[in-house]
């Protein structure tokens, strides 16, 4: 999950180079879990606002 | 002399070795400018939205902006740079390899390579270039559309409805190219089009602002609380359209570019930079001109820059510039005009972007047809296609679809699930008053002097 590989020095690093190399897939998950959950908590204030709104006019 | 031979052999190599490194960091380069020259036109466009709003919604109108190029980030880099890839082969026809080959998010090829310096300045390019498509529509909805419901329509267009356009028509084996001769070089129709018609497809569902519309359908003027802040926002797009359209150049000399010594399009037909400086200088001018000569009004004249150019977006590489500057000029007369024409409907449009984009992104792609027919589509030898007026109308349409048809349908099920329209109070009150937590003037604005002062 962290680094990703071995190599002592950077001199062998030709290539793919990051940390979390082989774990991708849970690293994309959980940035799309961040984005997925940001924007229903974004919708859920923006009904409460709406909501607080309409008491507050009446309409 | 075997040995001066073996000694000037090496110097040869290590000489052609440095010449190679030196081209791939300058193209590297190239494309990496390309990334904050865009970032502009997306300061533009908050400038532009945000000067467009009434005073009570100028930061509702901001977030929203701001969170189109936000979410355009992460969307493009999961599946909207993969289409680009996999849907090539279209309409009916998809390469899951060449997706994965060249764009699979859980691979290696999508992250920091030392072997590679090619794919992170395309893909940052190219999610600018969607980011730039979402926020052409981001200001059509301003003050009464609500964020979520924004955010998920930005992303349909901005990571899948234009990547589809730019897939069949923007690729040297795009099927629009190949078999139709289709010339979109600067994206009027793959961008602009499509945003446009996107915007129109989710204002029929939206409806207009509280206040727009007389019941006798008469249309009432909705003033913008900052003229000069949309005007210099407009200006700032068109700052950013230099990168943009640098970016629709592919650079020589690399294993992947279509020629070792010339700058071509992203069909591998040829072009000079100094092409693009003639034609996007006249095409900018005459838009202006022909939208003063209809106005009078600086916010129509800046459209008009922005109309010019897109008027002349897919030939940008063929125009003669003074052709340029006719096209534009057109493109920009036509813009109040045609607005006047969407209202009567009873389309709302805030900024006009269904007009500037929509409609003149159609005439940009048909100006090909009607001026430049008969020109080789690609690169090779004689037999491939070739631009005609019957290409470019089979493109239009195809752009125009591929704009409405999402933007109407998501919308219409996002109005169902009651996430699209604000609520009758807030939109009244004031989108800023009812949800954003600080004031854009916490001072106020002092009222201007009267005349008789």
């Amino acid at each position: 999950m962290g680094w990703g590989f071995d190599e002592p020095t950077w001199n062998a690093v030709t290539g793919a180079y990051y940390t979390a190399l082989g774990a991708e897939a849970l690293w994309v998950g959980l940035s799309i879990v961040c984005c997925v959950v940001a924007l229903i908590f974004g919708s859920m204030h923006e009904k409460a606002a709406y909501r607080r709104e309409q008491d507050r006019n009446g309409r | 002399m075997e040995e001066q031979l073996a000694e000037l052999a090496a110097k040869v190599a290590a000489l052609e070795a440095k010449a190679n490194t030196t081209n791939t960091m300058f193209t590297e380069t190239y494309y990496y400018l390309t990334i904050p020259l865009m970032v502009i036109i997306h300061a533009g466009f908050l400038a532009y939205e945000m000067g467009a709003s009434r005073l009570k919604n100028v930061l509702a109108s901001g977030i929203k902006n701001i969170l189109a190029f936000a979410f355009m980030v992460p969307t493009f880099y999961y599946f909207g740079w993969f289409f680009y890839w996999a849907l090539q082969p279209g309409p009916m026809a998809i390469s899951w390899q060449q997706g994965i080959d060249f764009a699979n998010p859980i691979g290696e090829v999508m992250g920091p390579n030392l072997a590679d310096n090619v794919t992170g300045v395309f893909w940052g390019a190219f999610t600018l270039f969607a980011a730039t498509t979402a926020s052409i529509f981001s200001g059509a909805v301003i003050e009464r559309i609500q964020v979520a419901g924004f955010v998920i329509l930005a992303i349909v267009l901005g990571s899948f409805a234009w990547v589809v356009g730019a897939a069949w028509g923007w690729s040297a084996a795009g099927w629009l190219v190949t078999e139709w001769g289709y010339h979109d070089f600067g994206a009027a129709g793959l961008v602009h089009a499509i945003a446009g018609f996107f915007a129109l497809g989710v204002l029929i569902n939206l409806g207009p602002r509280i206040g727009k519309f007389n019941p006798d359908g008469t249309a009432n003027d909705i003033s913008g609380h900052n003229l000069p802040f949309t005007v210099t926002g407009l200006m700032l797009i068109i700052v950013g359209f230099w990168g943009f359209l640098m970016a629709c150049v592919l650079v020589p000399g690399e294993s992947w570019s279509f020629s070792p010594d010339k700058w071509t399009t992203i069909y591998g037909t040829p072009l000079t930079l100094g092409t693009l400086s003639f034609n996007i200088l006249m095409g900018f001018a005459g838009g202006i001109i022909g939208a003063w000569m209809i106005t009078r009004d600086p916010f129509w004249m800046m459209s008009g820059a922005l109309g010019g150019i897109i008027s002349c977006a897919s030939g940008l590489d063929l125009w003669h510039p003074a052709q340029a500057l006719v096209i534009g000029f057109v493109g920009g007369a036509a813009l109040k005009p045609c607005a006047a024409f969407l209202e009567k409907f009873g389309i709302d449009d805030a900024v006009g972007a269904v007009t500037v984009h929509g409609t003149i992104g159609i005439w940009g792609v048909m100006a090909v047809g009607i001026f430049a027919s008969g020109v080789p589509a690609l690169s090779g030898d004689a037999g491939v296609a070739t631009t005609s007026f019957m290409g470019q109308l089979v493109g239009a349409v195809v752009m125009f679809l591929l704009g409405f048809v999402p933007g109407y349908v998501v919308s219409l099920i996002l109005k169902i699930l009651g996430l699209l329209r604000v609520g009758e109070a807030a939109e009244i009150a004031g989108l800023d008053p009812t949800k954003v937590p600080v004031q854009a003037y916490p001072e106020g604005i002092a009222a201007s002097a009267s005349p008789a002062e």
